[in-house]
């Protein structure tokens, strides 16, 4: 049974719409039965995966994200990126993408952004006039901001299967979070002159409301400052940051009174259902990417690929090329776990930076949840937005202009992404 | 059936609950012990793993019975209402045939180690093994009962 037979299975049963964790596991078993190798291998192999310190991270950032939603945290945090970038033309689209920015620094995935302020994103945008359209849009493409800047756990589940460093994964996506924040404005100031979009505060403040607005938000404001802090001083490891975001974001909810015990309970529920979803999926990939590793696979795409080119260059237009397609298809815990032992041997032999791959991959995926037909923050945006599915899909495509330059950017730049970790932590190769 | 698995589905989640309690206490402990009481705790960093691990497998049946499993559904929500229902079915079969092989691979480690202790809070194999092979079984339960549903043309929750 050789590894592109096994990759086939995976594919045909993904397509049936059986579990995705399942669809892995399944040509694993069956490639230890026909091999006959022992199958205890199998679970030993998953929870082994599982029972690592880094993942750690995963629930927790998740518990944090969920405990901001909740308490009704995000929703200062909006008013008070008003405050910064709301007097702009197309001032509350501007504010979309800079509060994704700041919900980014706290939550660190793309689908919490979407859960937590889509809604009032979208709601006070239509308020002033915007179409649904161009609302759904802007909240879809702001969202790939949340898992390229600190915390991200499509990086912390990268780091794991790498085996790098999570600490250098996450300082690496500073700068590249900041970049697709500023082509996003750039692309937002851009039609908001053609299509005529209001400013977001208009006229004078009344007395005492910035202060309000200030009072309200700064706290909230303070939580990705705790965590970055946290993260650059060294004093906490990734894990430890998201323990400390948790903390955080009981005593503001607590201090707002927004958090009763039978919510946090609901929280917790919310929090283990997502949990459970991603890393069940990283428990299975692990068995079938031990399976690909055993057939030799990764070495075979590694000697294809260096025979083709072994110019770093040509190897990332062709695995940019390959990680877009694979989004389109695949949810990204799933296409990082099988990618990342196939994809990252033959990159970093041809002397591609581990942590700028990282990145990249991270980031290919990200547009690929933009992108039809498996394009998970379409999906969860459509029933917020009331927009079909496919209108959407239409919808976003403007939205990817500004995503390809900066992914063309991180790419052929590793700079971007390895200026800061290198700074901080020193080079390494 | 239903009621069983959602009534376990339910005891299980809330147990999933105290697991995530436990694992975001254990990390919070460490950093105190850490930079307040420059000490640390490898009890609590396997306790922490522990209930990760736990709380995954756990989960899985509630994951199963809610549909909050993450699937790929484009193809087969193309397919005419009776080819779908009989994917659908064979998909369920499937995971309940895979999660009786898992754990068929349990029940071999355990043959073997089942005493094998870990390092640090000294838990026997059995006891560690133990949440994830509930998981599983329960998982079995609730696949069938989900292909039981496809076959019957029930609504289940999403």
């Amino acid at each position: 049974m050789s590894g592109t037979i096994i990759v086939g299975l995976f594919l045909l049963l993904m397509l049936t719409g059986l579990p995705i964790a399942f669809s892995m596991a399944i040509p694993a078993g069956v490639y230890m039965l026909v091999n006959q190798i022992p199958i205890s291998t199998v679970i030993q192999r998953m929870v082994t995966s599982l029972n690592s310190f880094p993942l750690l991270a995963v629930p927790m950032f998740i518990l944090a994200a969920n405990l901001m939603n909740n308490s009704g945290i995000t929703g200062r945090l909006f008013d008070f990126t008003k405050l910064l970038v709301g007097r702009l033309r197309g001032g509350l689209a501007q504010v979309n993408v800079v509060a994704s920015l700041v919900f980014a620094g706290i939550s660190g995935a793309a689908l919490a952004d979407i859960g937590g302020l889509g809604n009032i994103e979208i709601d006070a945008m239509r308020k002033q006039g915007y179409t649904m359209e161009d609302s759904a849009a802007i909240t879809a493409a702001s969202a790939t901001i949340g898992p390229i800047f600190p915390p991200s756990i499509p990086l912390i589940i990268y780091a794991a299967a790498a085996e790098t460093s999570s600490m250098r994964l996450l300082m690496a996506g500073v700068v590249p979070g900041l970049l697709i924040t500023a082509v996003l404005m750039i692309q937002v100031a851009f039609f908001a002159r053609r299509k005529n979009w209001p400013r977001g505060i208009e006229g004078k403040w009344k007395k005492g409301e910035v202060f309000d607005i200030v009072k309200r938000g700064l706290p909230a404001m303070f939580m990705p400052v705790i965590l970055m802090a946290g993260m650059l001083s060294g004093w906490f490891s990734p894990t430890e940051v998201a323990a400390m975001a948790i903390t955080y974001a009981i005593i503001l909810s607590a201090a707002y009174k927004t958090l009763s015990i039978k919510g946090l309970v609901k929280v917790a529920r919310e929090t283990l259902v997502s949990t459970a979803s991603v890393l069940f999926i990283v428990a299975s990939a692990a068995i079938f990417a031990w399976t690909l590793t055993v057939e030799q696979l990764p070495q075979q795409i590694s000697t294809a690929l260096l025979g083709f080119s072994s110019n770093p260059i040509i190897l990332l237009m062709l695995t940019n090329v390959l990680l877009l397609i694979a989004g389109m298809f695949l949810e990204t815990t799933a296409a990082i776990m099988i990618f990342t032992p196939i994809l990252l041997p033959t990159l970093t032999a041809a002397g591609v930076n581990p942590v700028h791959f990282g990145l990249v991959m991270v980031f290919n995926l990200m547009i690929g949840m933009l992108t039809p037909p498996v394009g998970m923050s379409i999906y969860m945006l459509s029933p917020i937005s009331g927009i079909p599915v496919n209108k959407l899909f239409r919808t976003v495509a403007p939205y990817l202009i500004p995503l390809f330059i900066a992914l063309i950017a991180l790419t052929y730049f590793p700079a971007f992404s390895l200026w800061l970790p290198n700074l901080l932590y020193g080079v390494r190769g | 059936m239903r009621r069983i698995v959602s009534t376990l589905c339910d005891a299980f989640q809330k147990l999933s609950v105290a697991f995530l309690a436990a694992l975001c206490l254990s990390v919070f402990a460490q950093i105190i012990l850490r930079n307040v009481f420059s000490a640390g705790s490898v009890v609590l960093e396997e306790l922490a793993r522990f209930s990760l691990v736990s709380l995954v497998f756990l989960m899985i049946p509630s994951l199963t019975i809610n549909k909050q499993q993450i699937i790929v559904d484009f193809v087969v929500n193309r397919l005419p209402g009776g080819a779908r229902r009989a994917v659908e079915a064979l998909c369920h079969l499937l995971s309940a045939a895979s999660s009786v092989f898992l754990i068929f691979a349990i029940a071999l480690i355990m043959e073997r180690n089942w005493s094998i202790r870990t390092p640090a809070m000294r838990m026997p194999n059995y006891l560690f093994y133990l949440p994830v092979a509930l998981g599983i079984a329960l998982n079995v339960l609730a696949a069938l009962d989900r292909m039981i549903g496809a076959f019957a043309k029930r609504e289940d929750a999403k």
